[in-house]
């Protein structure tokens, strides 16, 4: 029964994180909301993987997970040095609402 | 079909806490909260039965990843207006992301009920064959060590990209506190021997080289917080050869590789030798890559005209 649960709770959580990316206009809400999708759907990945039940949980998917973790590390990294250049070159934080685009 | 009562309150509390941490004003508290929700996410690992899922979530994705934000928010803090919400888009947003859940909980309630076995039968059947005992680093180092060349190739071209952005370096002006600095006289040889520990680990146990590597990261990125002079002026001729030497070993011994059998294909008698080389030299340079990641990330510009320290 940990199964069902454990993806329920992934699915939520990624949910929650979309509407956080959408609905926030600052850029770092943004890359905390996409990191924080990235662990709902190992979540959902992982809790799909224990259907299998036993002891040892399938390891391929356990290393996929791992795998993707580094790599949303590396993302997380490279998008944060992008809101800081942002912020050194312009002052600001968040994208224009405008449809001229730039950073209003 | 019960569900422990441990498991509910894990999942209830992660759900709770992304709701906290996404939706709250202070970018400040949402970091922390944020640190809290991965080691959360650590136990619910564990209680997956994923040890090294569990390792890597508490080092990586709680540790390094929170210290890469708080560092981020630090040095962009005056510009930013953490309260703000595109309030014309929130209720027609809220209405699509109910719709969407409800649609993603159905099928992921129809998909977990489905008794599924997975590719463990055939892992643990051919786990002698690898070289080592653990399923997980046979997975990742010998069976799919396609995977992790091109993840160690990833990182490394997720450094240059950070330093291609515009070179940054790390803040020197603030002196450390007496409490990080004493915290940090006691935790770095622990860190490292640690570090080491995991990685010799890794071929019979939870452990590995991208445990291993995150925290020599982490131990880095301490080192950088409490006397950033000393390890800036110690990285400087490295660093290149730091953050190589991973991929170069993997890459060579999979070269290597082919004079006996296919590119990557271990030999037999070697395996557990070799993946052992290649998780060292990942180690290092898994850290070496965190610790730029940071300064990139946190650090100061670059003096116009190419000034450097």
């Amino acid at each position: 029964m940990t199964a069902p649960l454990y993806g329920i709770a992934g699915v939520l959580i990624f949910c929650v994180s979309l509407f956080a990316l959408a609905v926030r206009p600052q850029l770092l809400h943004k890359v905390l909301a996409l990191n924080v999708g990235g662990s709902g759907i190992f979540l959902v990945y992982i809790a799909l993987a224990s259907r299998g039940g036993g002891e040892v949980l399938d390891p391929v998917p356990q290393a996929m997970v791992i795998t993707g973790i580094v790599i949303a590390v590396s993302t997380t990294a490279l998008a944060l040095v992008l809101v800081l250049k942002l912020e050194q070159l312009f002052g600001v934080t968040r994208l224009s609402d405008t449809d001229k685009g730039g950073t209003e | 079909m019960s569900i422990e009562l441990f498991d509910l309150f894990l999942a209830t509390s992660l759900v709770g806490l992304s709701l906290l941490l996404l939706l709250g004003a202070d970018f400040f508290r949402s970091v922390v909260l944020f640190i809290v929700f991965g080691l959360l996410m650590a136990l619910a690992w564990a209680r997956l039965n994923a040890p090294d899922l569990a390792l890597a979530e508490a080092i990586v994705g709680a540790g390094v990843t929170g210290a890469l934000l708080m560092g981020t928010w630090h040095r962009t803090k005056s510009t930013f207006r953490g309260g703000e919400w595109n309030s014309r888009i929130v209720i027609p947003h809220i209405i699509l992301t109910l719709i969407v859940a409800a649609l993603l909980v159905w099928g992921v309630v129809e998909l977990a009920s489905e008794p599924v076995a997975g590719l463990k039968g055939e892992v643990l059947e051919r786990l002698a064959e690898s070289g080592v005992s653990s399923p997980v680093t046979a997975v990742l180092l010998n069976f799919r060590g396609y995977d992790t060349l091109l993840e160690l190739g990833v990182l490394l071209l997720v450094v240059v990209a950070v330093q291609y952005a515009g070179a940054n370096r790390p803040d020197v002006t603030t002196p450390p506190g007496a409490a990080l600095t004493a915290f940090m006289a006691i935790i770095s040889p622990l860190l490292v021997l640690v570090s080491g520990y995991l990685l010799w680990r890794g071929s019979h146990a939870p452990g590995g080289a991208f445990q291993a590597g995150a925290m020599l990261g982490a131990a880095g990125i301490l080192a950088l917080l409490v006397s950033p002079s000393n390890l800036v002026g110690w990285f400087e001729g490295r660093l290149r050869s730091l953050l190589v030497v991973g991929p170069l070993l993997f890459l060579s011994v999979a070269i290597a590789a082919v004079a006996g059998g296919n590119f990557l294909q271990f030999p037999l008698h070697w395996a557990g030798g070799l993946i052992l080389l290649v998780e060292a030299g990942a180690t290092i340079s898994i850290a070496a890559a965190l610790v730029v990641l940071f300064i990139g990330s946190s650090g100061k510009p670059e003096l116009k005209g190419g000034a450097k320290e």
